[in-house]
Order: structure tokens, then C-alpha cells, then sequence
């Protein structure tokens, strides 16, 4: 009798899982879906996607810093925010002297909190653009 | 008490604190980082773990063995960072660094109250580096002075990530030592979080290894 509940449960989670696990791991950009038959989706009636709020959606935000010239210049900046709930990633680019963020969707901060962040990393903001879905 | 006899060992402690010489790369990490530093010359070897609560500040312990004082000081490290200057392309630091803690003379048996004050300063982009440190140390009354200097060059300009090398040329001052004037070619590997640094002291005939890590 031990046994059911966690049978039961080891086969829920396989079921529930297997669909997420399989979309983990498929590669679906080396499928070729042209030669797929798709006409049994002509009778699919198209449904809003009410998850399709433009303000919902992920953004990225580029911002110009001055004094990023190291990796542990780089590191300090991407610890920083990475602890932010709102950031999903951070992107340092030496060259450019940039920081990519990636918001998280529905996520957004303000320009004085990523100058406050900036600051707070020990180094300065010259400027912020806001380059809209990730 | 006169003004002049209050702010006489104020005033001795800037004076020593501005005349004391030494030289560390980044003493100062970012809010809530950690860096462990060990360094080993033909002088000395030393440990120093810090913590950062701010970009501007860390505080840690520091350890060092030195043969060419034959002494053995243990204590904590303040490191503050006195002024950053960013540019579009480069980065120029002053910092503060005081230590205080015990020295032990190889051979006695009595600790003494000991510390040390240092000045650094670097200026870098990614392609040229500079630094300058002095250190004054008072290891169990036993005073010095040490003044280092760093000249660097990148070969090639790497990103994030990447394995970066530096050629640098060490040029060390210690008035009290043999060897007054010291030269030190060596070279900077750093990749990530992890700095390892390899010289040899063309006077002394002695090696130069460094590792920083920082997380």
C-alpha cells in the first residue's frame, strides 16, 4: 500500500513532465515542417492570445556605461543584476562598452534604477536604450 | 589640549598613511563580493581574503610571511576606494588600505602590535595598465617604506570571457633591502574570475606568483 502513492506519483510526473521534457530537449529548428501534413489545422479557429500584451512582453534594455574595461569589471556589473527579480539576463560587451539587459516578460525598470544599479557596481551611466522585445 | 597637539597624531597618521607605499590589483570588489589574493616574491608570501559590502569598500584578513624582515603578520585589512574615474574607455583608481594585527619576529615568543597604511593608484584601458602603491609597515617596531610600480600591455584585446594576457615590467623601491631597486618582467593570465600573475626579479634572482580569485 506504501507503494501506490509514490507510483502513483513517479507516473503523474512522467506524465506531466514528458511534453515539457520533450520540448527542452527537441531542437525543432532542424525539423523541416514543410513536409509535414498540416491540413487537418485548416479547421482550427484561430483564438486570441490573451498572454500577447505588448507591455507584457520581454524587453531588452542596451545601456552605454563608462569604465568597463576588465572582466572583473564585467562580473561586478552581472552580479548586480542578476539579483534584480526583474532581469532575466545580463550581457557585458567590452568593445561596446555596454550592458545588454534581458527583462523578464511583464518586467520593466526604470532608467533611474539601472543608473542607481550602474553606480551601485562602480561605474557610470552615460546612456539607456530601450530596444523593445527581446 | 591645544588644537595643534589634538591633531598632531591625526595629522601623523594622514602623513603616514600618504607616504606609505604598496601595490594590489583591485582591493575593492562589487556589494557583497568576495577575493582572495596570494602572493609570493623573493621577500615575502601573503594571503588577504576580503569582503565587499559596497563597490568602495572591503575589509578582510591579511597574512603575510616576511623573510626579508624575518617577521610573521597577522591582522585584519581595510581597503577603500578613495576616487573612480570611468572613461569611454578606460578606468583610473586611487585607493586607502590599512592594516592592523600582530607581528611575530621569527624566533620570539612576544606578538607585537603591529599594521601597515598603503596608497595605490592604477590607471588602465584594456589595451595599457600603470600602477603605483607605497607601503609603510611597522612589523613589531621594525619600520619600512616600499614603493611599486607597474608598466603593462595587453598583445591583444580579448572579450568577455576570453583568456586575457598581459606583459608587464614591475620596477620595486625598498631603501632598507640589498637590493634597493628591483625589476620584475612577468606575465598576466586572466580569465573569468581567476588572475594568475608569473615573474622573475632579475636582481634577486627570485620568482614572482600571484593568484587572485574573485566570487
Amino acid at each position: 500500500m506504501k507503494l501506490i502513492k509514490p507510483a502513483f506519483a513517479s507516473l503523474a510526473f512522467c506524465l506531466l513532465a514528458a511534453p515539457a521534457l520533450a520540448d527542452e530537449t527537441m531542437d525543432h529548428s532542424k525539423m523541416d515542417h514543410s513536409k509535414m501534413d498540416h491540413s487537418a489545422h485548416a479547421d482550427m479557429v484561430a483564438e486570441p492570445n490573451t498572454d500577447a500584451d505588448p507591455a507584457a512582453s520581454a524587453q531588452t534594455v542596451t545601456a552605454k556605461v563608462n569604465g568597463l574595461v576588465c572582466d572583473f569589471c564585467a562580473q561586478a556589473v552581472r552580479k548586480v543584476f542578476k539579483k534584480q527579480d526583474a532581469v532575466e539576463s545580463v550581457n557585458v560587451d567590452l568593445d561596446n562598452g555596454e550592458i545588454v539587459l534581458g527583462l523578464k516578460a511583464g518586467a520593466t525598470m526604470d532608467d533611474q534604477t539601472i543608473e542607481k544599479l550602474i553606480r551601485k557596481s562602480g561605474y557610470s551611466l552615460v546612456s539607456i536604450d530601450r530596444g523593445g522585445d527581446a | 589640549m591645544s588644537f595643534l597637539s589634538r591633531a598632531a597624531p591625526f595629522a601623523a597618521c594622514l602623513t603616514w598613511a600618504a607616504l606609505a607605499p604598496m601595490a594590489e590589483a583591485r582591493p575593492v570588489s562589487y556589494p557583497g563580493g568576495w577575493t582572495v589574493m596570494q602572493m609570493n616574491n623573493g621577500d615575502s608570501s601573503s594571503l588577504h581574503a576580503h569582503y565587499s559590502p559596497t563597490a568602495s569598500d572591503s575589509i578582510g584578513f591579511y597574512a603575510e610571511r616576511n623573510w626579508a624582515e624575518d617577521v610573521q603578520f597577522t591582522g585584519l585589512q581595510y581597503n577603500r576606494l578613495l576616487k573612480r574615474w570611468n572613461g569611454p574607455s578606460s578606468q583610473a583608481n586611487t585607493y586607502f588600505k590599512l592594516g592592523v594585527g600582530q607581528a611575530d619576529p621569527f624566533g620570539s615568543e612576544s606578538p607585537e602590535l603591529s599594521g601597515f597604511a598603503a596608497f595605490a593608484a592604477d590607471w588602465e584601458t584594456r589595451r595599457w595598465f600603470t600602477s603605483y602603491e607605497a607601503k609603510a609597515t611597522d612589523y613589531a617596531g621594525n619600520k619600512s617604506v616600499r614603493h611599486s610600480g607597474r608598466v603593462g600591455v595587453a598583445p591583444y584585446i580579448g572579450d568577455y570571457g576570453d583568456l586575457h594576457t598581459w606583459l608587464m615590467l614591475q620596477v620595486d623601491n625598498h631603501p632598507e633591502s640589498n637590493e634597493p631597486v628591483t625589476t620584475t618582467p612577468l606575465v598576466r593570465f586572466f580569465k573569468g574570475v581567476q588572475m594568475v600573475e608569473l615573474g622573475y626579479t632579475l636582481e634577486t634572482e627570485e620568482l614572482l606568483a600571484n593568484w587572485i580569485v574573485r566570487f
